[in-house]
């Protein structure tokens, strides 16, 4: 008999079973759930023969097995997340050596996880963006003088200058992205910024300046959306991304490290 | 003006997106992940070689 773990998706309260059937977890193993008090864990076993401590040591570092377990984990999350209004996900790879073990971590956790899940009921999580907007056009041209004795020092005058003003524009727009959240803040339950993506992984040539999650009651989706736009139009050197609702990853952290 | 059409995740997050959200501290250039397993076992995986291959795969 292989060495098997149990994996958790995510931990919710009022999960209808039957809204789970067909849902496949890793390894298109079903998802199932174990319950302990009020709690349901979603969760399916998986081969320690992958993921076991040594196997995730190699695997994590495989993009192409990161991505397809981060995709499936997140598809699962997302269908529990569609069949109740509270759930905590867990972060990526969370497995237990049974069943059991996992139920005694659930009991374990209980205090906070009913925190969190009275915190997450009825809300989603928002994603905000903010790049700084690329100038329009390139930037003024430096003129090239004429030859000549102090063409030099000139030259290298403007291009300390244009350094400056450079680092000087970068400041503002961290100022202004720093303000556009504060402008959004009242529209959320709870905020949370995350470190904003370095540009060799968003992929895009303008810096990240606000990388946010906003926790937003289902209620209050419209009014939170119509702050964004306006902070479209109040912000115009900056380019603002909104998306979601995702299910509420960020606001469900349990660190204990 | 229109009110801001959402993109209601119809569409599929990028990797990136998704690590910043499961990985549970976003996604830091040479951070670690911790993996839970077992009880309170916690492995810490650098997360430098996957990083490296999201920025060379792009």
């Amino acid at each position: 008999m292989t060495d098997t773990g149990t994996y958790v998706y995510a931990v919710g309260r009022n999960i209808p079973a039957d809204r789970l059937a067909g849902v496949e977890g890793m390894s298109d193993t079903p998802v199932r759930t174990i319950a302990h008090r009020d709690l349901i864990a979603v969760v399916s076993t998986v081969d320690l023969a992958e993921f076991g401590e040594a196997a995730l040591r190699e695997n994590l570092e495989d993009i192409h097995w990161l991505e397809t377990t981060a995709r499936r984990h997140h598809a699962v999350v997302r269908r529990v997340n569609e069949s109740t209004t509270a759930i905590a996900p867990f972060r990526l790879v969370t497995i237990y050596r049974s069943d059991d073990a996992a139920r005694d971590r659930m009991e374990e956790l209980y205090d906070e996880l009913a925190v969190v899940l009275d915190r997450v009921d009825g809300r989603g999580e928002w994603s905000v963006k903010v790049y700084q907007r690329a100038p329009d056009g390139p930037g003024p041209k430096a003129t090239t003088s004429a030859g000549g004795a102090g063409a030099g020092v000139a030259y290298l005058e403007r291009r300390r200058a244009e350094l400056r003003e450079r680092e000087a524009a970068v400041a503002h727009q961290e100022l202004l992205s720093d303000e556009l959240f504060w402008d959004l803040v009242p529209g959320a339950a709870a905020t949370r910024r995350l470190v904003t993506q370095d540009q060799r992984l968003s992929g895009r040539s303008e810096p990240m300046t606000l990388n946010a999650a906003f926790l937003v009651d289902q209620g209050r989706t419209t009014e939170f959306l119509r702050l964004v736009d306006d902070a479209r139009s109040k912000y115009t050197s900056l380019a603002i991304e909104v998306d979601g609702p995702w299910p509420p990853y960020s606001f469900a952290v349990l660190d204990q490290t | 003006m229109t009110l801001t059409q959402s993109t209601e995740l119809s569409t599929e997050p990028s990797l990136v997106d998704l690590l910043d959200r499961l990985l549970g501290k976003g996604v830091v250039i040479s951070g670690d992940v911790v993996i839970s397993l077992a009880d309170v076992d916690l492995v810490r995986i650098q997360l430098s070689a996957v990083i490296q291959s999201i920025r060379s795969s792009s």
